[in-house]
């Protein structure tokens, strides 16, 4: 098993080849999802460059022919990844959420399991359900189940992956990594953006279990930003 | 592998992770299936992390099409620019139709740190914005679809700059000196971070400006908005000169990006100073800020200049004409010829006196000094209740370029009894960026 982190900039930078620009490739798609679905994917050439590299530092590089070139025909060649895309994290205090696209590229299913992250005591995959009027989010049971070739959203108001306890107050602009498990066993690592956002103030599902967690946790996620920004803040921000 | 092909080109935005769901083992075979090995990915991930290709100022404005949904759809809305490159856009590229210009004031406690963060943020914002794919948590991404050539350019002040590191303060970047006849009613003065948004549609504006302002407030306040507007699209020729709101033809002699000298007069350079080309670090005057940080930025003079239309109207036609040295219905100089002519500040007329008068706009303007030149990104204002020119200008440096022309326009311009400056703040423009690299990155470093 290997763990890759790879830095959003990082990856970013994959971004603009000069080869065909990105508004262009997917000009045609009229669902942004499906757009960046197909970008996604298209990272595997790179990552898979990456993931080549940092195989090689770990087995002894000397033991790796040396190439200078990229061929082009990797792209096609080349083994698709899980990949997490437009992800990012709610800035706050005590508890937060990441939000983001998990895209299942491979023809059988991937069941997300599981994350982990340095910045926070817990995690757990949430779902919001409707009670009446009011959504209410509580504890995934057995994961959730990415189909083949499908892509799962985590969204505020919807499915996400809860952090609590978190160790330090998140702010704007913080990087966050998260390490996702699949049921296969395998995971894969992203780095995520801390954002201000005033929504996903879910509330958690009337008499469920939290394990043990304060009552503060149920309170909601928001860390004090109001809707229309205009006179709160949040002093955490300037530290 | 049965999934679907990746298309030919290029790496998602944001696609961040990922796999580790391949073991050593795996990498190791495909690798040597491919006869591809360990310097591979170093290779791969620095070709695509190079910024753009150096470009022609003058061409960098191509237009693409916006990733956002239903961006291919038919109608301006769907063009998108570029953000990134060697400086950011929204200065050498076509002026759209409308724009706005934001100022935030930061708070106190947001420090060098905090702005890093911010500008990790406004990075994202700034190229889901362009691109037409909405930033990271736009609540509205709808909105972000349809950019009409949005741009987002942003600035510096001198606050900001201090709060990373005050030895990285350029000279000009703060107050303008006084001029005599400045009337700044302290409204749109000034300010430590700047979001200038162009686009020829108001609506992406709009939610641009809404979108910045969520992630901006946690670190800074609101200080003053000015939004501003040329022709609507397609209303006159592309490349027409604009016109102000007193009727006459405007920044028809202005530096433009396809000229050679254009660079020289906008771009900022690298190195310590211009001034002192070569100096070695060490021999450097303590006082010689370190102005590396800004190489491909530019500095912003905006004025608010409120137009007295009411006492305008008093004038006729010829008075008019006079007071500025060209014609109103084209913009020829007085002296002949077509707009772009060059004018002739010495010809006489039948009486022996200047067809050009001493006190004319344009012969106080006009510098002959080749390097005290500034380009001109104007834009026209009415709010229902004052009207004018939000005067803009890019330059290396505002105190050798835009403020001896201004001086001299302040000692005698006819335009004067019409005109009154309200509003100024000078901003260093942030150096552009490429895709991966954080707005501002040289900043911090």
């Amino acid at each position: 098993m290997i763990m890759l982190s790879f830095r959003s900039h990082t990856i970013a930078a994959a971004d603009d080849s000069p080869v065909v620009s990105p508004v262009r490739a997917h000009g045609a798609a009229h669902d942004s999802r499906g757009a960046r679905r197909a970008t996604r994917l298209a990272t595997a050439p790179l990552l898979l460059a990456a993931s080549l590299l940092l195989a090689g530092c770990a087995g002894g590089a000397g033991a790796m022919p040396a190439v200078t070139e990229v061929p082009a025909s990797s792209a096609e060649l080349a083994e698709p990844r899980v990949t997490l895309s437009d992800g990012w994290a709610k800035a706050g205090d005590g508890m937060s959420a990441v939000f983001g696209s998990i895209s299942n590229p491979y023809a059988h299913d991937l069941t997300l399991v599981g994350a982990e992250t340095d910045v926070a005591g817990r995690t757990e995959l949430h779902e919001t359900v409707m009670s009446g009027a009011t959504p209410e989010m509580r504890e995934v049971e057995g994961g959730l189940t990415i189909p083949a070739g499908e892509i799962l959203t985590l969204e505020p108001g919807g499915t996400h992956i809860m952090l609590m306890d978190l160790h330090d107050a998140l702010l704007a602009g913080d990087e966050v990594t998260v390490t996702l498990t699949f049921d296969d066993d395998t995971e894969a690592t992203a780095t995520v953006l801390a954002k201000d956002y005033a929504g996903a103030e879910e509330h958690y599902e009337d008499g469920e279990p939290q394990s043990g967690a304060p009552k503060s946790q149920n309170e909601e996620l928001s860390s004090g930003h109001s809707g229309d920004g205009s006179t709160e803040h949040d002093s955490e921000h300037g530290q | 592998m049965t999934a679907e092909q990746p298309p030919p080109a290029k790496i998602g935005r944001r696609a961040l992770l990922t796999g580790g769901a391949v073991s050593v083992g795996a990498a190791l075979g495909l690798g040597a299936a491919l006869g591809v090995g360990g310097t591979l990915g170093a290779v791969a991930i620095r070709r695509h992390s190079e910024p753009d290709a150096p470009r022609l100022t003058g061409i960098d404005d191509t237009v693409e099409t916006s990733a956002g949904a239903g961006g291919d759809l038919p109608g301006f809305g769907g063009e998108a620019l570029s953000c990134h490159g060697p400086h950011q856009a929204g200065i050498a590229t076509v002026p759209a139709a409308h724009l706005r210009y934001v100022a935030y004031a930061l708070r106190p406690e947001t420090d060098r740190a905090a702005l890093e963060r911010l500008f990790r943020v406004l990075t994202d914002d700034v190229e889901g914005l362009t691109a037409g794919t909405a930033p990271l948590a736009d609540p509205e991404p709808e909105l972000a679809a349809r950019p009409a050539r949005l741009t987002v350019t942003i600035g510096v002040g001198r606050e900001l700059v201090e709060r990373v590191d005050p030895a990285r303060r350029p000279p000009w970047l703060g107050a303008l000196p006084a001029f005599d006849r400045d009337a700044l009613d302290g409204r749109h003065d000034g300010g430590d971070l700047l979001m200038l948004m162009q686009a020829d549609d108001p609506l992406p504006i709009a939610h641009a400006a809404r979108m910045l302002d969520r992630d901006i407030r946690g670190f800074a306040d609101p200080l003053w908005t000015q939004q501003g507007f040329r022709q609507a699209r397609g209303a006159d020729a592309a490349g027409a000169t604009m016109r102000n709101l007193m009727g006459q033809v405007d920044e028809t002699v202005n530096p433009r990006p396809e000229d050679e000298d254009f660079d020289g007069l906008v771009w900022i350079a690298g190195g310590a100073s211009q001034s002192a080309p070569e100096a070695d670090p060490d021999t450097r005057p303590e006082t010689e800020p370190d102005t590396a940080w800004l190489a491909g930025g530019t500095a912003l003079v905006l004025r608010r200049i409120r137009m007295r239309l009411e006492t305008w109207d008093r004038v006729d036609r010829p008075g008019r004409e006079l007071s500025i040295g060209r014609r109103l219905s084209d913009g020829a100089p007085l002296t002949g010829g077509s707009e772009h002519t060059p004018i002739d500040f010495d010809a006489k007329n039948a009486a022996g006196l200047p067809v050009i008068p001493a006190f004319a706009h344009a012969r106080r303007a006009h510098s002959s000094d080749p390097a005290e030149r500034i380009v001109r990104r104007s834009a026209n204002f009415d709010d229902g209740t004052e009207s004018g020119l939000l005067f803009a200008c890019f330059q290396r440096d505002p105190l050798t370029q835009f403020v001896p022309i201004q001086r001299r326009l302040d000692e005698l311009d006819l335009l004067n009894e019409w005109i009154e400056h309200t509003g100024s703040a000078v901003y260093a423009i942030l150096p552009g960026f490429a895709p991966g690299d954080a707005l501002g990155a040289a900043l911090f470093r």
